[in-house]
């Protein structure tokens, strides 16, 4: 784990110095998103540990997470340091070792950048697992394209399923992304800025 | 009863009045906390399994307030929120895109007014103090009292009442999306806003060209839940060309759904079923040869319910 890990660690478990949190924001402008993704996988990581997070929306991954573990040592090194930080709270050990595997999925889901997905909500089966015949019901799988934004994991990240009629899927998620835009657009309720967040993220999708 | 036990049950009501006080001196807080400050930082938002990062700006200028999200991943975009208009720039596509808003209403135009309404529908209570974006926060819960809303955490900077932290929470009280400041910082002034000039020569496509902003639904959304009610209702024209699109806008304050009707689409572009993105749920189905979509950010069975439920007035 190099410095700054050892650093967003710190300052993510409120142990730095007054010395080391001073250095500690020296340093933080010098890379601020990536720092805030470090601290906020850290806050990841730490709600499944925790089993605070809904982590069916990450298990279509799985597959491919576990093949990504090879090329992220760091990942393996940040579920240590989460384990450790939440053993000092008490949390007993032996939860730690089945749950480090949604740990991991949960990190690696975040270097991808999915579009609006549709999933069977009746049985919670991912996509990529259902059998053709189940895709005849009325309430049909469709999965779209899922694309990596670290190219060193490109290739393992790859491998998520994507089905026959990606074309129309895409299609789908154009339609689904306007209405998306045409709702949060004239949005006002007591979430404030939250819409807004939701229009920039889905803003992607205008005129592709 | 005796004097003593008088004293202790006025001395839980005043308590329980106080307490009381309390959430809606924070509620009023947080309403008034974006009218005030001038501040930027970096938010991250999570929705399932997507997880982006944006830097925020928000000032108070002589002509109001006003707001910019700008994605620090993936392609370059900003959406910047001034007045009554959203503009969202693409800057590598030369695009920007224009909406407008019905009304020119504050951030939070529910608040203070709907908050006994609000009660109705969810539990809000304070919660402990955490810290967030090295700042100390107060936590804000609110409950929903049924099935058909998302309940939501938010954690509040104390000095200020700025939203810090949400997140949104199913029955179950899994996090379904969450939002957080890594870092924030309060400024004395209004932050430099994205100069037109930078943009002016960009492709401008006007979203809402040709959108009847008061339109008068045939159709009726026959089962809503309890609290929700119609707010909006408008059409425009369909992007595909496919005639006109009617949408019908519902919210109980906090949550909000929308319902769209147009003329039955092509098969590929029709969604059936049910979608979800994080806290935003989306259900289709066809409803005497329209295509019928739900979306909102409720429970699945909010938006199915709904989508059952649309019927065209005879």
């Amino acid at each position: 784990m190099n410095k700054r890990y050892e650093q967003l660690s710190g300052f993510h478990d409120d142990a730095l110095s007054d010395n080391e949190l001073s250095d500690f924001l020296r340093d933080l402008k010098q890379d601020p998103v990536a720092d805030a993704e470090t601290v906020f996988r850290y806050n990841l990581i730490g709600d499944v540990l925790r089993d605070d997070v809904d982590v069916t929306s990450f298990m279509d991954i799985s597959a491919s997470v576990h093949r990504a573990i090879a090329v992220d040592d760091s990942i393996e090194s940040e579920i240590e340091n989460v384990s450790r930080s939440i053993n000092k709270q008490s949390i007993f050990a032996s939860w730690l070792r089945p749950l480090s595997g949604m740990a991991i999925a949960a990190s690696v889901a975040m270097i991808t950048v999915v579009a609006f997905r549709t999933i069977d909500t009746e049985s919670g089966v991912p996509a990529n697992l259902l059998t053709a015949e189940t895709q005849t019901r009325q309430d049909y799988i469709q999965v779209t394209d899922v694309t990596p934004v670290n190219a060193d994991l490109a290739q393992q990240v790859r491998v998520v399923s994507v089905n026959s009629d990606q074309q129309d899927a895409a299609l789908r998620t154009q339609q689904l992304n306007e209405y998306m835009l045409e709702h949060y657009a004239g949005q006002s309720t007591v979430q404030g800025m939250i819409p807004y967040v939701r229009v920039a993220s889905y803003g992607s999708q205008v005129n592709r | 009863m005796n004097l003593s036990r008088l004293f202790l049950l006025l001395s839980l009501m005043f308590a329980s009045l106080t307490y009381a006080d309390d959430v809606d001196v924070w509620l009023e807080k947080m309403t008034t906390a974006m009218e005030v400050n001038n501040y930027q930082g970096t938010l991250i938002i999570r929705q399932a399994d997507k997880v982006d990062a944006l830097f925020v700006q928000h000032g108070i200028d002589k002509k109001g307030v006003w707001e910019s999200l700008e994605f620090l991943n993936g392609e370059s975009r900003k959406v910047i929120r001034k007045q009554d208009t959203v503009k969202t720039i693409f800057p590598e596509r030369e695009l920007v895109t224009i909406s407008h808003e019905i009304e020119q209403n504050p951030f939070h135009p529910q608040l203070p007014k709907n908050i006994s309404s609000l009660k109705q529908y969810y539990n809000i209570q304070l919660a402990g103090q955490q810290r967030v974006a090295r700042k100390n926060a107060q936590m804000l819960e609110i409950k929903p009292k049924d099935q058909f809303r998302y309940g939501f955490k938010f954690w509040l900077d104390i000095d200020t009442g700025l939203l810090l932290k949400c997140d949104v929470m199913d029955s179950n009280n899994k996090v379904v999306e969450q939002l957080m400041f890594s870092e924030l910082t309060l400024l004395n002034k209004s932050p430099e806003s994205m100069l037109e000039d930078e943009y002016k020569s960009f492709q401008s496509v006007d979203l809402d060209a040709g959108k009847n902003q008061q339109a008068t639904s045939v159709w009726q959304t026959q089962q809503l839940p309890d609290g929700f009610m119609l707010v909006r209702s408008s059409s425009k024209p369909s992007s595909s060309g496919n005639g006109e699109v009617h949408q019908m806008v519902y919210s109980d304050g906090i949550a909000s759904v929308s319902v769209f009707v147009e003329n039955q689409m092509s098969a590929q572009r029709a969604l059936q079923g049910v979608s979800k993105m994080g806290a935003v749920n989306a259900f289709g189905i066809h409803v005497n040869g329209h295509q019928v979509t739900v979306i909102g950010e409720v429970p699945v069975d909010t938006v199915r319910l709904m989508g059952q439920s649309v019927r065209h007035n005879q």
